[in-house]
């Protein structure tokens, strides 16, 4: 086969990929400048986080976090506070109390002694949720048309409430996405 | 969802008038004078645009046209992608529904 033949067979099997995309639910069509509903496009409201790395975020009861990609398990529901503390001593963000909002704190709480024997005690105050490396996080699509914020109880709700604590905590900060979501928060005022 | 109720009889034309169409390689960038708005199509809706504009016609009509165009066949480019992304482009404005027929 020429390497004018490789590059047709190429090209089409690209375009055949496309149209199982397309057949897979991905849109056709893609309109710049207005929204399908005709309504104007915020720009402010468009800026994409690509999040740099995997990312674990610890919540404890009372709203507090920590943000960073430690390994932690659950055992019996609960986590070691041997791991916990390890996770809080190498996070690269810590939040302050209530920065998380409530649907994502542990519903329910309570402690363990060294009863298992493994020379550790337990707790299952803390709430644990994960991000993958490069996952794109839109912070704009969780405002709703009056302009307050409308989250879920996802991993990335939290990261864009984290976000927004980021930004009055340290608007400066290395926070992936502390520009995407300062530029929202001035917007929305 | 179409912005009208269509049939497989529909005519679907586009208004060559109405557009700036600019390609760069396999994406082409349409400005839409009367609404101001720059749609992206991809080489699919791109070939269902110039069909329409070069010679109206149904879905089938368009369908067979278009997968002859693009040298591709109905496992390729199934009806139901075709149709919608037809729908698409009414939704946008780039085709409109010329006229029905009960036939």
């Amino acid at each position: 086969m020429s390497s004018t033949e490789d590059s047709k067979t190429k090209f089409r099997d690209q375009r055949r990929q496309l149209l199982r995309l397309g057949a897979a639910g991905m849109p056709m069509v893609l309109t710049l400048g207005a929204g399908a509903s005709g309504g104007p496009l915020i720009s402010q409201l468009q800026c994409v986080i690509t999040l740099p790395g995997s990312i674990r975020i610890l919540v404890d009861d009372d709203g507090a976090a920590w943000v960073g990609n430690g390994n932690l398990k659950k055992k019996k529901g609960k986590y070691k506070s041997k791991d916990i503390n390890n996770f809080k001593d190498n996070a690269d963000f810590s939040f302050p109390s209530s920065s998380a909002p409530s649907q994502f704190r542990p519903g329910s709480c309570s402690g363990d002694g060294d009863g298992d024997g493994d020379g550790d005690s337990s707790s299952s105050c803390y709430e644990l949720y994960s991000l993958d490396a490069y996952q794109l996080i839109t912070p704009g699509d969780y405002v709703d048309v009056n302009g307050s914020w409308n989250l879920g109880s996802d991993a990335a709700s939290l990261y864009v409430a984290l976000s927004a604590r980021q930004a009055d905590l340290s608007p400066n900060s290395s926070w992936p996405g502390i520009s995407c979501i300062v530029s929202i928060l001035n917007y929305l005022g | 969802m179409a912005v009208g109720p269509y049939t497989s009889q529909t005519i679907w034309i586009a208004e060559a008038d109405d557009f700036v169409i600019r390609q760069f390689e396999d994406v082409y960038f349409v400005f839409c004078k009367s609404a101001g708005t720059t749609h992206l199509l991809n080489f699919l809706t791109a070939s269902i645009v110039k069909n329409a504009v070069d010679k109206p016609g149904n879905m089938k009509d368009l369908y067979d046209r278009v997968l002859n165009d693009l040298e591709l066949d109905a496992e390729d480019c199934p009806s139901e992608l075709f149709e919608s992304s037809v729908v698409q482009l009414d939704e946008v404005g780039l085709l409109k529904p010329k006229e029905y027929s009960n036939a």
